[in-house]
C-alpha cells in the first residue's frame, strides 16, 4: 500500500511508533547523524546522510552479557537506508540460533529513501531492492511524503494516522539501477591468496591497521569475550565488539599470533566479506554502504579494490567511463 | 525467553601432575561427548580457554581434562584442587569420524599434548575393536618425562601391538626411539589403499608428518587432523578461529586434510 501523507502527518507516525516501541532513528547530535534512541521529535534527520555508527551498536551493543539477551522486547529502527535494510537482515541471519540479537519478528523496521553518494555502491550486491522493511518513507515536492507498507504490521500502524489518501497499487521511486545478475568471480579471486599476495601487499603496505572499517560496516560483527568485574567482588562475562585488525585477534598458547602482519589481517577482512561469509550466511558481507570508506584514514577504498578485482564490478561501478 | 546460563559446573575429584606444568584433572557429572569435541572452561573475572576431554566418552559419571599451563586462563585453572568447581560450558565442535573408520587400519599419530583429544578415540577404537584392521600408535614428546598416559601406552601396546614413541631427548632408562615423528613414520609399512590417519599436535609437526605419509602413497583425504585456534565463542559466531573459510569451533576442530590444506595461511 502507498499512502500519501504531510509532514505533520509524518510527525504523528513516528510519534505513534516511538509510543509503541523503543525506538532508534538518525539524529544529529554533535554536528553528526548518528543512530540513537528518539526522545525528541527535533533531531530527527530521516532522510539523511548515512549514521556514523549502524544498527549493530543497537542490536548487539558492546559488553551486552553473555546468555542475557531478552529475546522478548521489541524495538523500531526508523529511517535505514535500504542497504542498511539487507545488511540487517544478513546480520540476522548471523545470529538468529543465537539468542545474542533480537530476531526479526521484534524489530520493527522503518525504512527511508537515500540520496546515493560519491562512496556506495549498493547496487553492486542488489541492496538497492526496495524490500525487507515494514515501512518506507520516500520524501516527495513539498513538505509532502509518501509512506510504503509491506507488511500488516506496518498497515497497521498507518491506520493509526489519518492519511491524505491510499493507494493500492504502486511501487516507490527505485534506488539506483536495478540488476538481476550479482555472479561476480570475486569469491574465487579472493579465495586464490597466493596468486593475488602481491595485491594485497600494496594494499597492506598502506593499511594502518586501524580497524576503523571494522567498526563502521553494519556487516562486520567479529566479537569477544571480557569481564566486566564489578567493585563487591562479581564478575560478569559481556561480549565485546573486536576486530579482525586487533592484536591478539588470531592469537593462541605462547603468543603465538597466527595473523602477524598486516597484510595477513586485511586478506583476512575481504576473505570473510567475500568468501566466509558467503559461505556461512549465502550472502557477501558487503551491501555497499560506503562507511568504510569514509572511515578510513589511509583512503584505503572497498569500491576500487573490488573493482580492481572483478571486472563485472568495475563496469558497474564505472559504467564503462574508463579510457582504455 | 532468557537463554540458560550456558556454563555447568563439575566438581573436581582428582588432580595428579602427569608432566611440567600439567595437570590431569577428574571431573564428577556426565558431559556426554564425543572423541575430538572441545569445552570452554571458565576462570571468573580471567578468562576462559579450551580442552579436550581426554577421558573415556563411555564414562558417563566422570570425565577428565589435562591441562597445561601456559597462560593467563591456564596458569590460574591448574591452582584448582579438589572439591572446588569447574564453570564449563560444551561439548562443541565435530570430532574424529567414524564411519569412514570401518574396515580401515587406524594410525593414531600424537604430538606432544596432541595425544590428549585422541585418547578417548582411543577408548572407541578398542570398544569397536573387531571392525577394524589394524591399529598404529606412533606418539612424541620432548623428553620421556612430558609422556603423558604412559600407562596407557603399555596397555595399548598389549591391546593394538604396535606403539611407537619418539622423545627429542632420551634419559636413562628410555628404551623407546630418540628422533622426531617423521622418523618413525618413515619405519612404518602399511597398505596406503586402506588407512586412515587421525594427528593432532603442534601445527609445525603436519607439514613434515604429511609428507612422510605422501611418500607412502597415503592420499591427502585419508588423513585427519585436529587443529588449535583461538576460541571466544566457541559457537560459530565470532570469527576468532577460522582457518580460510571454515571455523574451527564449528566445522573442526578435526578437519580432513585435503580440504583444510588449501585454505591454511588465508
Ligand atoms: C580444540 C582445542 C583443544 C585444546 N585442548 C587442550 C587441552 O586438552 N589441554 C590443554 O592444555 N590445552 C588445550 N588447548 C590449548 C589451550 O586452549 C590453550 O593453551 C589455552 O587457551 C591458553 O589459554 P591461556 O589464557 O592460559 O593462555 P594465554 O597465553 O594467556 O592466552 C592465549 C592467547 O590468546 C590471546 N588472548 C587472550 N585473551 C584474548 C582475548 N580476549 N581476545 C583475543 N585474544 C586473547 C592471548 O594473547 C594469548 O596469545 C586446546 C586448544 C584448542 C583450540
Ligand atoms: S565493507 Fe564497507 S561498504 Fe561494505 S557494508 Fe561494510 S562498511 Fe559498507
Ligand atoms: S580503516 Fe583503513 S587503515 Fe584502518 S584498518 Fe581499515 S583499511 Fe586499514
Ligand atoms: S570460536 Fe567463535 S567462531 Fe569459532
Amino acid at each position: 500500500m502507498k499512502y500519501d501523507i504531510n509532514k505533520h502527518q509524518l510527525g504523528k507516525l513516528v510519534g505513534t511508533i516511538t509510543g509503541k516501541y523503543q525506538t532508534f532513528a538518525p539524529q544529529e547530535i554533535g554536528g553528526k547523524v548518528v543512530l540513537a534512541e528518539v526522545k525528541t521529535l527535533s533531531n530527527l534527520r530521516l532522510f539523511s546522510r548515512p549514521t556514523v555508527l549502524p544498527f549493530k551498536k543497537i542490536l548487539f551493543p558492546d559488553r551486552v552479557e553473555f546468555g542475557k539477551a531478552d529475546g522478548t522486547k521489541s524495538i523500531a529502527l526508523v529511517g535505514l537506508h535500504v542497504c542498511d535494510v539487507h545488511a540487517l537482515h544478513i546480520f540476522l541471519r548471523q545470529f538468529v540460533d543465537s539468542k545474542l540479537v533480537l530476531r526479526r519478528d521484534n524489530i520493527l523496521i522503518v525504512a527511508s529513501e537515500c540520496e546515493p553518494d560519491i562512496n556506495c555502491f549498493c547496487e553492486v550486491f542488489g541492496a538497492n531492492r526496495l524490500d525487507g522493511f515494514d515501512i518506507y518513507l520516500q520524501k516527495e515536492e513539498g513538505d509532502k511524503y509518501s509512506a510504503y507498507t509491506n507488511s500488516q504490521t506496518g498497515e497497521d500502524i498507518l491506520d493509526e494516522i489519518d492519511i491524505i489518501s491510499a493507494e493500492e497499487q504502486s511501487n516507490p521511486r527505485p534506488i539506483k539501477h536495478d540488476d538481476d545478475d550479482f555472479e561476480y568471480s570475486l569469491e574465487d579471486t579472493i579465495s586464490r591468496r597466493a596468486d593475488f599476495e602481491d595485491f594485497w601487499q600494496r594494499i597492506a603496505n598502506n593499511c594502518f591497521g586501524c580497524g576503523a572499517c571494522t567498526a563502521v560496516c553494519p556487516l562486520c560483527f567479529c566479537f569477544r569475550q571480557e569481564y566486566k568485574n564489578n567493585i563487591d567482588g562479581s564478575s560478569k562475562i559481556c561480549l565485546k565488539w573486536d576486530s579482525c585488525f586487533a592484536k591478539g585477534f588470531s592469537e593462541i598458547q605462547n603468543r603465538n599470533d597466527l595473523r602477524p602482519e598486516n597484510v595477513d589481517r586485511i586478506y583476512n577482512w575481504y576473505h570473510h566479506k567475500f568468501v566466509r561469509g558467503k559461505r556461512e550466511l549465502g550472502r557477501f558481507l558487503c551491501v555497499g554502504c560506503g562507511r568504510c570508506i569514509v572511515a578510513c584514514p589511509a583512503n584505503l577504498n572497498i569500491k576500487n579494490i573490488l573493482s580492481a578485482l572483478d571486472e563485472k564490478i568495475e563496469r558497474r561501478i564505472n559504467g564503462g567511463n574508463k579510457n582504455s | 525467553m532468557k537463554s540458560k546460563d550456558p556454563f555447568e559446573k563439575f566438581k573436581i575429584v582428582k588432580k595428579k601432575e602427569v608432566a611440567p606444568d600439567t595437570f590431569l584433572f577428574t571431573l564428577e557429572g556426565n558431559l556426554n561427548f564425543e572423541p575430538g569435541q572441545f569445552v570452554q572452561v571458565m576462570v571468573p573475572k580471567i578468562g576462559e580457554a579450551t580442552f579436550a576431554p581426554c577421558s573415556s566418552p563411555y564414562n558417563k559419571k566422570k570425565f577428565e581434562l589435562c591441562i597445561r599451563a601456559v597462560g593467563n586462563t591456564t596458569n590460574q585453572l591448574v591452582e584448582y584442587l579438589p572439591g572446588e568447581e569447574m564453570l564449563v560450558r560444551g561439548p562443541y565442535g565435530k570430532g574424529w569420524p567414524e564411519g569412514a573408520l570401518i574396515g580401515q587400519n587406524i594410525v593414531i599419530i600424537a604430538g606432544g599434548m596432541g595425544i590428549v583429544p585422541l585418547r578417548p578415540m582411543i577408548e572407541k577404537l578398542i570398544k569397536y575393536q573387531k571392525e577394524y584392521k589394524n591399529i598404529y600408535i606412533l606418539a612424541g614428546c620432548k623428553t620421556p618425562e612430558h609422556l603423558l598416559f604412559s600407562k596407557d601406552f603399555k596397555q595399548w601396546k598389549k591391546k593394538f601391538g604396535y606403539v611407537k614413541i619418539a622423545v627429542e631427548k632420551g634419559a636413562s632408562g628410555w628404551d623407546g626411539e630418540v628422533c622426531m615423528i617423521p622418523k618413525i613414520i618413515e619405519k612404518l609399512k602399511i597398505d596406503a589403499n586402506k588407512t586412515k590417519i587421525l594427528m593432532c599436535g603442534p601445527e609445525v609437526m603436519f607439514g613434515y608428518c604429511n609428507e612422510k605419509l605422501s611418500e607412502k602413497k597415503i592420499a591427502d583425504k585419508n588423513i585427519y587432523i585436529s587443529f588449535e585456534r583461538r576460541m571466544e565463542c566457541g559457537i560459530g559466531l565470532c570469527q576468532h578461529c577460522n582457518i580460510g573459510k571454515y571455523l574451527v569451533c564449528k566445522d573442526g576442530p578435526v578437519f580432513r586434510w585435503d580440504i583444510i590444506k588449501p585454505e591454511l595461511n588465508k
